[in-house]
């Protein structure tokens, strides 16, 4: 059916009212999201963008629906500039406002047609198009490279986190240790310095 | 997704039954009704509906003709409409428009059947637009918003198209099959009551008969759907032609007899696929009716992955973008002559911004096949001159896994920071913003940093890309001028 005026300025305002999150969790669901959002304003829906193409450990993206488009706003920019974490840390979340291509169900824009025609391998045209289609090949494999590379440092950049994590962890487990069996009443005497014990 | 149970007591809560007309005669437990409301929708007797049978790409139109209840079913009566591809075989010179699809006459399979409720999956909108007297005829702008329209019937025991209506298709006056009157009354809509329906009588007989298990609120919409959409009844009929066969039987009956080329499907060198240079215009509104609000995105996901196991999956590639799934649809109609189920594949920030690309599902694995062989032989390019890539999909979809791997959170043994604890497991189940005072909040900046540079080698891969594309285009041009 052929989408009315009506329906695609429906769209659009949708579409301005919604905002697209990036780098979740795949432990992440509609509930998380929804009430992570919440604190901004009034979720109306949350549509998990599906992946079936790229690699699994691509992190989930999703369309979260608000009431209204300043209050995309006010997300979009609030978390831009603080880092928001969403159902785990450090990684935090990225926002940005949708675009319309973002929704797989969107409404046919009003009087536009579609045009092609078949070009046949005696065509002049048929060489650069043949050429077009190599080159979007190309441009895939190069993308799906891209893509792994991103994988790879982030997952480098988790294990470099992880170790100074775990280092931060042990100073203060020490620092525990000492406080915990005296040793740091024991200095402080020898060095004659006030330790409080709270 | 939500749980099939949950789903159950949904589609309970919003079904209502519409004002009763009666009970049977024989069987006080059948009761007819005029209309009823399920899944927020009011269905009424003689609305054009879809009806889904889950696996099959296209929906059935049929109009309502009689809605009833058993002890244990909810049921309608359906007449069918036949799309011009069920019937393909006997069009003969018939060339039919995309919108066009035929009402059922005559006796025999094919004319109607006896289906849950539960199998109708939307209102469709058909409009008849035949000269006959007792038609209404419709407005302009009813028939432009009409998802199909018809102005003949099918017979489906003679197998002729049929200009003429008959004065009664199923024992129901040819009138309820036309438009309605603008100021039709409810009492014209009376006479339409079981009461003086002829088969009144053979519908009671219809608890008579094993019905699947027993507990109407054990049927979820899915099962309704699977696997009794087309049940064949097996109830004794004083017309056995009428109603021992079901519809789905008809398709196959219907094109070994007549074993011709299918008149859909233009050989490959009509005249109007060697025009060169005139760029074709893909009617973008073949695709009937906005179907995403029927599936769960989980139901749509599994027929994809159902597809891609027959061959019948195919991935284009190279589309403008903004293309809608409807508009690919068009367009694989107008290039291919096939009816496929098309969907867009949302774009990322990580996907390039230039390359739309399309799941499409077609009939067959041949169709498929037939399709991918022709978009290698020759080149389908669009306005643009892009020129579209499709693949049939073998092993592409990925398996959604959730212990895929995601990087970046962390997790200490919190019982040792027994101070953070109570904190963190807050913030572990929900969000916050991380305070510039942790060493959360130092991490999370190595983040944005590679969120921030990941960005700017997507962009630059990009443009890269647009670059060499524009290359090879003015490649392209310069060429043309030499010829």
């Amino acid at each position: 059916m052929e989408a009315s005026e009506a329906q695609y300025a429906e769209f659009e305002e949708k579409v301005k009212r919604t905002v697209y999150l990036d780098n979740l969790s795949p432990q992440v669901n509609e509930s998380i999201v929804k009430q992570a959002l919440d604190q901004f304003g009034n979720v109306k829906s949350v549509q998990f963008i599906p992946n079936y193409l790229e690699s699994k450990n691509v992190p989930q993206c999703a369309l979260i629906e608000m009431e209204n488009p300043t209050e995309v706003n006010a997300i979009v920019s609030d978390i831009a500039q603080k880092p928001f974490m969403i159902g785990g840390m450090p990684r935090p979340v990225r926002a940005r406002k949708a675009k319309m291509e973002m929704f797989d169900d969107r409404p046919v824009k009003p009087g536009r047609t579609i045009q092609f025609r078949w070009l046949e391998p005696n065509d002049p045209d048929f060489e650069v198009a043949k050429k077009l289609k190599e080159l979007a090949k190309i441009h895939a494999v190069e993308a799906e490279y891209v893509l792994k590379k991103q994988l790879e440092d982030e997952e480098k950049l988790e294990k470099q986190h992880q170790e100074s994590l775990k280092a931060t962890h042990k100073k203060y487990k020490m620092i525990d240790s000492v406080i915990a069996d005296g040793t740091t009443r024991q200095l402080a005497r020898g060095y004659h310095l006030r330790v409080a014990d709270d | 997704m939500l749980h099939p149970e949950k789903m159950n007591m949904e589609q309970d809560s919003e079904f209502k039954w519409g004002e009763r007309l009666g009970v049977g005669r024989t069987n006080k437990d059948v009761r007819f009704y005029r209309s009823f409301t399920f899944q927020g929708v009011e269905y009424s007797l003689y609305d054009s509906v879809h009806l889904y049978k889950t696996g099959a790409l296209e929906t059935d139109i049929g109009k309502i003709i009689k809605i009833y209840s058993t002890a244990t079913e909810k049921k309608v009566r359906i007449v069918w409409f036949l799309r011009p591809a069920e019937i393909c075989n006997f069009l003969g010179d018939y060339q039919p428009h995309w919108k066009e699809i035929f009402l059922a006459s005559g006796e025999g399979t094919g004319l109607s059947n006896l289906n849950p409720l539960e199998a109708i999956v939307g209102k469709c909108n058909v409009v008849c637009v035949s000269e006959d007297t007792r038609n209404p005829r419709p407005s302009k702008e009813e028939f432009r918003t009409a998802n199909y329209f018809f102005h003949s019937t099918f017979d489906v025991d003679r197998r002729k198209i049929l200009q003429k209506f008959p004065d009664q298709i199923y024992g129901i006056k040819v009138e309820k099959y036309f438009n309605r009157r603008k100021q039709q009354s409810l009492t014209r809509m009376d006479q339409a009551g079981p009461s003086n329906v002829p088969s009144n009588s053979q519908l009671d007989k219809v608890v008579a008969y094993p019905v699947k298990n027993g507990k109407p609120s054990s049927k979820s919409i899915r099962i309704g759907k699977e696997s009794e959409s087309r049940r064949p009844e097996a109830r004794p009929s004083s017309v056995p032609s009428n109603s021992q066969l079901s519809k789905v039987v008809l398709c196959p009956l219907l094109n070994v007899k007549g074993n011709t080329v299918d008149p859909l499907l233009p050989p490959v060198s009509t005249p109007d696929t060697r025009s060169y240079k005139k760029m074709k215009t893909a009617d973008s509104r073949l695709p009937d009716i906005d179907k995403s609000g029927w599936f769960k995105p989980a139901f749509w996901e599994e027929r994809l992955r159902t597809a891609e196991g027959n061959g019948t999956l195919v991935l284009l590639d190279n589309l403008d973008p903004s293309f809608t799934s409807s508009e690919v649809q068009g367009l694989v109609w107008a290039a291919f002559k096939q009816m496929v189920e098309a969907k867009m594949i949302p774009c990322t920030p990580f996907s390039n911004p230039r390359y739309g690309k399309a799941f499409v599902i077609f009939k067959s694995s041949d169709d498929a096949e037939t399709a991918i062989v022709e978009l290698n032989r020759r080149c389908l390019t669009l306005a643009d001159g892009r020129p579209v890539i499709g693949t049939i999909c073998r092993g592409t979809l990925k398996v959604p896994d959730k212990t895929s791997r995601f990087y970046g959170h962390l997790t200490i043994d919190k019982h040792r920071l027994k101070s953070q604890r109570e904190e963190m497991r807050k913030a572990v189940s929900t969000s916050h913003f991380a305070q510039p005072n942790t060493v959360e909040y130092d991490m999370a900046m190595d983040w944005c940093l590679l969120q921030e540079r990941s960005d700017l080698w997507w962009k630059a891969l990009y443009q890269d890309h647009e670059e060499e594309e524009k290359e090879i285009k003015k490649l392209g041009e310069q060429k043309v001028k030499f010829n």
